[in-house]
């Protein structure tokens, strides 16, 4: 098992540069194995980074790898999956990166139906600056810039995908890891942006600066936090507040953009060129 | 096919001239003054199995273009002031990354929004600075429509000769102006191909060639490649240790710079005999063309910069060497002046005629300084 | 429309020489830009230079709008018109913004309909009032074509290209469905500039 996830990373580059705890370990495993079951041929696979903790998973894959610009990786995987449909493009982006400073490029590349596979390492932080708020930040919550607790309310990236038209949206946390496995592989094998917003622990930050003791202690946070789709479904208004849906959240079929540019291109091949 | 005259709009004759060198991607966001050429790259495209995307912003639009190239695209984007503004950031990456592309800039007044459809030759400085960091940059600038088809081409090969985006900065007058162009679209012109590596075994993503320019191969070919604009060693792999940052970012400048005789270029008339030459570019140099075509004065001369950056201190200098006044229109208030006035400092007089309101400088006002000068 | 006839000026129109550059003004809407660009493509088919620019903006939405072309043997140097030698206008507000540009010995022709009152000084430009829109009315039912009776008029006083070449263009820039009214807009335009010739 040790063989077959390593050999999808450089080994002469690790250890990496995570923190003890931390839960991109679990993420780049998890991406691993899946990739292996679903049995890809390695050198088709683009693997595409932001900027922050997670993003630097990509970096360490044996894969074609782009390590991007804070916020960017989605817009630079669009034009490199453009350029070559062949590839399979895989982003790895933290919840600051792909839904703050990215956020536009989040929703778009949902609604156009990029054929896009992307892990959102949601950890509710800024881990490589040092821990301040992000977008997921659930409110009254400590961070080096919310020292008197957090003012805003956190979003639902699974809801802001959902809104967005992505037709493949799940949710998980790096506590269930097979279930993370599982929904990786189908969010892979899905023709269309896929996304996974992966719940994620940071012990040397948000766990700091919130007193929530070991990363262990941390991980278990999940099981309060994240609850099973058909549970969470049936859940009074009242009683969601703070939890999340858990499984596969959306998954539906619709042509994705390179669909839709090809039908086009054969309508435009019988007008008439006026150059 | 034989030589045939179009009328073609200058935005037009730059996406005509971006075709022609086998640009089969772009990626934009609408802009005035520069929305005439993703228009036509919106229609001519998909017919040529390229791709055209309106992206959410400009910042995404340059992102997409990196993506696209590294996988294997020419790619292309035009935009104007505000949008290159926002562009900075995925230019900064595309010259650390080494990246293939063009940024045409149709240059608008500013500052912000400012003059949306009026010219200026106000981002001179931002083609060359407008991003973070030490850097080399290429940007050429043409002076009609024809030469915005033939110049558009050089860019083209220039960013893949040299692994790095290049700017063509283009403004208002000429982008938006019709000319009789006469010209032979299927003339054969040289188009510079992308180097692929031949081994995978070892292949470093960052390995420079003797010309100091490394060739990534595109994603998808089994190379593993690795990209990244944290400084890297030569395998792609981030290290930011002093000895790389040095060695790193001296080769980033020196692969251009070196080589700078290799491309670049101006136009000149009567430097021999010209006591006072009129150094221009883009829109402000037609108004030269009016001033000395009137006037007829034998000791009237010009030089034209076609290549804008990076500035060749030694030929410029060379060419210059007779004139006792140098005459520097521009539409700002004196960006490349002060290139000039950096070499010759007060050995020669120099005067700067400016006009910062949208209109051009008229042949009239530009006549009546160099008579007084 | 002007004290004067076309034929005690016509020696001195235009300097005796062949107009080159035209202004149009007019507001958004009237299709002036589209006309510079045909009167553009006209010059190419007859194998001169050519220049055509336009001012953009907000005015191509409503307001004053102003567009130039430029036709000639030799080079063309600036791209702005400083001072044309026609100036075809729709709207008062061009009108007065841009006859002092026009040459002394030149030629200013605007809509007697949608600009009722114009004031002739008798010294510069020959100036003349045609109501354009009441004649396509007239005729066509409808004053659409607007741009294309002023290009027939410009191409009728100045000769400035040949009416093959014009016909082309304009035929060529819109759909088949509008030629046979094009082509009656342009005649119109051809008629009048020849009766005022004719005086």
């Amino acid at each position: 098992m040790r063989e077959q996830i390593l050999k999808y990373f450089k080994q002469d580059k690790l250890p990496h540069v995570f923190c003890p705890g931390c839960g991109n370990g679990e993420v780049m495993h998890a991406m691993a194995q899946a990739i292996d079951e679903l049995g890809w041929d390695p050198t088709q696979i683009l693997i595409v980074g932001g900027i922050g903790c997670s993003s630097r998973i990509a970096t360490y894959t044996i894969f074609d790898s782009l390590h991007t610009l804070h916020g960017r990786p989605v817009a630079f995987a669009v034009g490199a999956k453009l350029a070559n449909p062949n590839l399979k493009v895989i982003i790895v982006s933290g919840d600051g990166d792909a839904s703050s400073i990215g956020g536009n490029h989040l929703i778009h590349a949902a609604r156009r139906n990029m054929d896009l596979t992307l892990f959102i390492v949601n950890n509710y932080t800024y881990g490589m600056t040092g821990g301040q708020y992000s977008p997921t930040t659930p409110l009254g919550s400590f961070t080096t810039t919310s020292p008197c607790g957090h003012v805003e309310e956190p979003f639902s990236i699974t809801d802001l995908l959902v809104g967005a038209g992505a037709p493949f949206v799940a949710r998980t946390g790096t506590l269930y890891f097979n279930e993370l496995v599982k929904l990786m592989k189908l969010a892979l094998a899905k023709n269309g942006f896929a996304a996974i917003d992966i719940f994620t622990q940071c012990p040397t930050n948000y766990g700091r600066n919130n007193r929530l003791g070991k990363p262990i202690d941390l991980i278990k946070t999940q099981a309060s936090i994240l609850v099973p789709k058909e549970k969470y479904d049936l859940l009074e208004p009242g009683d969601r507040v703070g939890k999340f849906a858990r499984g596969v959240i959306q998954d539906v079929e619709k042509p994705t953009f390179l669909d839709h540019y090809r039908a086009c291109i054969l309508s435009t091949r019988k007008a008439v060129h006026h150059e | 096919m034989a030589i045939e005259s179009y009328l073609w709009q200058g935005s037009h004759a730059v996406a005509q001239g971006a075709l022609k060198a086998g640009v089969n991607y772009f990626a934009g966001y609408p802009i005035t003054p520069s929305t005439e050429v993703a228009e036509f790259m919106a229609y001519a495209l998909p017919s040529r199995d390229g791709i055209f995307i309106q992206m959410e912003d400009e910042i995404a639009s340059i992102a997409s273009l990196i993506g696209a190239s590294l996988a294997g695209a020419k790619a292309i984007t035009a935009t104007s002031g505000p949008g290159f503004s926002l562009m900075q950031e995925g230019l900064g990456y595309a010259i650390m990354a080494e990246v293939p592309l063009v940024i045409v800039d149709v240059m608008r007044g500013g500052p912000s929004t400012g003059l949306p459809t009026k010219p200026t030759q106000a981002d001179v400085m931002q083609a060359k600075w407008g991003t973070h960091g030490d850097h080399p940059i290429i940007a050429l600038c043409p002076a009609s429509v024809k030469e915005s088809y033939y110049l558009m081409v050089k860019a083209v090969n220039l960013s893949e000769r040299f692994r790095t985006p290049v700017i063509f900065l283009t403004d208002e007058t000429i982008a938006h102006m019709r000319e009789r162009v006469q010209i032979d679209v299927d003339e054969k012109l040289y188009i510079e191909p992308r180097i692929e590596p031949k081994d995978p075994r070892n292949y470093k993503t960052f390995q420079p060639d003797e010309r100091l320019v490394p060739h990534q191969a595109k994603f998808g070919t089994g190379f593993r490649t690795v990209v990244t604009a944290l400084y890297h060693d030569e395998s792609g792999f981030q290290n930011t240790s002093a000895e790389v940052a040095e060695r790193f970012n001296k080769r980033l400048v020196d692969k251009v710079e070196k080589y700078i005789d290799e491309f670049y270029e101006t136009e000149e008339y009567n430097l021999e005999n010209s006591e006072l030459v009129f150094v221009s570019y883009g829109a402000s140099h037609r108004t030269v063309l009016q001033v000395l075509n009137d006037s007829k004065n034998p000791k009237w001369g010009f030089l034209r910069l076609v290549t804008i950056w990076p500035f060749h201190d030694k030929l410029v200098k060379e060419k210059l060497k007779k004139a006792k006044v140098i005459v520097v229109p521009e539409l700002n208030m004196g960006q490349m002046v002060k290139e000039i006035q950096r070499l010759f400092g007060d050995t020669k007089k120099i005067v700067s005629v400016n006009r910062w309101d949208g209109e051009l400088i008229t042949p009239d006002q530009l006549r009546k300084v160099a008579e007084q000068a | 429309m002007s004290d004067f006839s076309w034929k005690s000026v016509s020696h001195k129109i235009f300097g005796g020489k062949k107009a080159e550059s035209i202004r149009f003004t007019g507001s958004g809407g009237h299709g002036l830009v589209t006309a510079s660009v045909i009167l553009a493509k006209a010059g190419v088919y007859e194998g001169h230079n050519v220049l055509q620019s336009q001012v953009y903006g907000a005015e191509a939405r409503g307001g004053s709008t102003k567009s130039e072309t430029v036709i000639r043997e030799g080079d063309i140097y600036f791209p702005k018109l400083v001072n044309p030698d026609v100036l075809l206008a729709l709207t008062s507000e061009g009108l007065e913004k841009y006859r002092v540009d026009v040459k002394k010995d030149g030629l200013i022709i605007f809509d007697s309909v949608l600009i009722p009152e114009e004031k002739s000084t008798g010294d510069g430009p020959f100036v003349i009032g045609i109501p354009m829109w009441s004649e396509l009315i007239k005729e066509l039912k409808t004053g659409t074509a607007i741009n294309v009776i002023s290009l027939g008029l410009i191409v009728g006083f100045t000769e400035i290209v040949g009416r093959e070449s014009l016909e082309r263009a304009v035929h060529e820039n819109f759909r088949p469905e509008f030629k046979t009214n094009n082509q009656k807009a342009l005649d119109i335009g051809y008629k009048i500039a020849q009766e005022v010739k004719n005086g």
